[in-house]
């Protein structure tokens, strides 16, 4: 057999095991002082008396620690390959290349935001028990299903996020070595405007008609055959949300056959 | 076990490195790849496991093409680079959750490697000085019962007792259907154990041959008093005279000098060529 494209579950169980287990202390320490970070932050915030608006903080705060700690743990979870003797282990250990994205793929995708909801939803009820016990402020725990704060966004729709996100920082975490983090933001920023502007000279060539210069001048929708923008806004997210995170997904696994030591 | 092909590799931004490099390793043999430094011996490990892609030529490792990096390959590939990388792991744990990997990995194989390098302690790997993490490696390495296993300069750092006993456990692992790729400056250090000789330099592998060819061809001795000896191919000070290499035109028996055969054979590569009758250049 010449090909690498295996996927062996008991040789992925074997990977994703030993990558969980190696450094278990650390990811524990950050985890702790992740939790630690929020407590502080939601009990300066319920202290301070800002009153009525303390009760959202707990909900507030969730999307950031889901998405902010998501780009973080998978902007790092290729970091071996950031050095050659880890280039080294890495690559000429006897597993697939899939084998080696899905294990890491599970991690960051699956795994990570399990463990952020399931943790921070226990939190949030113990912080919401004693913030009401000791400082009779009444906050919101977050709600596994229904929206967040003030009726705004749910789990379901900041998970269909994490995995745009995801897969953008998990494409980065190969491409790059060193702050991939930080370099995948700016490489994100800098694609998203070049598109922008791509698609604006699109609209700009189909409907050169309507325009004036570089602003519209007259309604393009008539006689109402085109979709109105929020529900194109729907459509191309729900494209993007689909298509995006797959195609980053392919490229981030021949971005690792090409890796070289 | 290795064919390699009309190689071609240059690093981004440098030179070419290899220049229709050809090497053929069967199985059986301790084979030492010796080179300057910057010759490309290490790079050429990397080649032969996946880890670096030539830009051209045909590789062949264990029968797969090693840049695709199969999964067949790597079980029955083992390499210890120079510079090792471990994880926050004890021995043990280390043992268990990467034995798995090689399908002929053996825990007691492993545990009396161990024991023949005195290394007995269950310590965090990472913690360990650099010349216990080798012994750890290498006693895993040679457990996982690899065809192939290269090493790269895997006595760096290992202190006497254990140079010692790496060349017995070296010699007492190898087998018909398995092939160590020993590369090393420290030649004395595995002097009795290599066999093939391969040495690299100018791009291209200059010499390939067998210890037994090499005595058969060559002469290896000392020649007595103050003056500089004529019609040798290598000649350098030594107490008492120069120790010399020359050719062996009467047969006489002589032990292989592989240092002196070294600077030999980078002193005169046309003559050892012609001596060995074989097409070792392949300038471009």
């Amino acid at each position: 057999m010449t090909s690498n494209l295996q996927l062996n579950p008991r040789r992925l169980f074997n990977l994703l095991k030993a990558e969980l287990l190696i450094g278990k202390r650390n990811k524990i320490m950050v985890a702790g002082g992740a939790v630690a970070l929020i407590t502080a932050f939601n009990y300066l915030t319920v202290v301070d008396g800002v009153g009525n608006n303390a009760k959202y903080v707990l909900q507030t705060i969730f999307p950031f620690v889901l998405l902010g700690g998501g780009a973080i743990v998978t902007s790092l979870c290729f970091n071996v390959l950031n050095s050659p003797q880890g280039r080294h282990a890495y690559l000429s250990l006897p597993a697939s290349h899939l084998e080696k994205v899905t294990s890491k793929w599970i991690q960051t995708a699956i795994l990570f935001p399990l463990i952020t909801i399931v943790a921070y939803w226990l939190l949030s009820h113990i912080l919401v028990f004693f913030s009401a016990t000791v400082y009779d402020v009444h906050q919101k725990p977050l709600p596994l299903t229904g929206n967040l704060y003030n009726g705004s966004t749910g789990i379901l729709h900041l998970l269909k996020l994490y995995l745009i996100s995801h897969a953008i920082y998990f494409l980065g975490a190969i491409s790059f070595r060193k702050f991939e983090i930080f370099k995948t933001a700016l490489a994100s920023l800098i694609l998203l405007l070049i598109f922008a502007a791509f698609a604006f000279g699109i609209f700009r060539i189909i409907f050169a008609d309507v325009f004036v210069g570089m602003e519209i001048q007259r309604n393009i929708n008539v006689n109402g055959s085109i979709p109105n923008s929020q529900q194109m806004e729907r459509w191309i997210l729900g494209l993007l949300s689909i298509v995006g995170p797959i195609f980053f997904y392919v490229v981030a696994y021949f971005k690792l056959t090409e890796k070289e030591a | 076990m290795i064919h390699l092909q009309d190689i071609h590799f240059s690093y981004k931004r440098g030179a070419e490195l290899f220049r229709g490099l050809d090497l053929k390793i069967e199985g059986g043999s301790i084979c030492g790849l010796l080179g300057k430094n910057g010759a490309g011996k290490s790079t050429l490990m990397k080649i032969i496991a996946g880890l670096l892609f030539p830009q051209a030529g045909t590789a062949e490792v264990l029968g797969f093409q090693p840049s695709i990096r199969n999964v067949d390959m790597l079980s029955q590939l083992y390499y210890i680079p120079e510079e090792l990388y471990l994880p926050e792991l004890t021995v043990k744990q280390y043992r268990d959750m990467f034995g798995v990997f090689y399908p002929q990995f053996s825990n007691e194989q492993f545990d009396t490697y161990l024991q023949s390098f005195d290394f007995t302690a269950d310590a965090k790997i990472n913690k360990l000085s650099h010349g216990q993490k080798k012994k750890v490696i290498i006693s895993f390495g040679l457990a996982t019962n690899c065809p192939l296993l290269i090493l790269d300069e895997p006595t760096n750092g290992l202190d006497i007792p254990s140079k010692s006993q790496f060349r017995k456990v070296l010699a007492g692992a190898i087998t018909d259907d398995r092939c160590f790729l020993i590369s090393t400056h420290q030649v004395r250090d595995i002097a009795n154990l290599i066999d093939p000789i391969v040495i690299l330099e100018s791009s291209k592998i200059v010499f390939q041959e067998a210890v037994y060819d090499t005595v058969d061809k060559l002469y290896f001795g000392i020649h007595q008093g103050a003056s500089e000896p004529d019609g040798v191919l290598y000649h350098e000070r030594a107490p008492g005279g120069y120790q010399i290499v020359r050719e062996n035109r009467g047969g006489e028996y002589s032990e292989i000098d592989i240092e002196a055969l070294f600077n030999a054979v980078l002193a005169e590569p046309q003559k050892i060529e012609e001596l060995f009758k074989k097409q070792l250049s392949h300038d471009v």
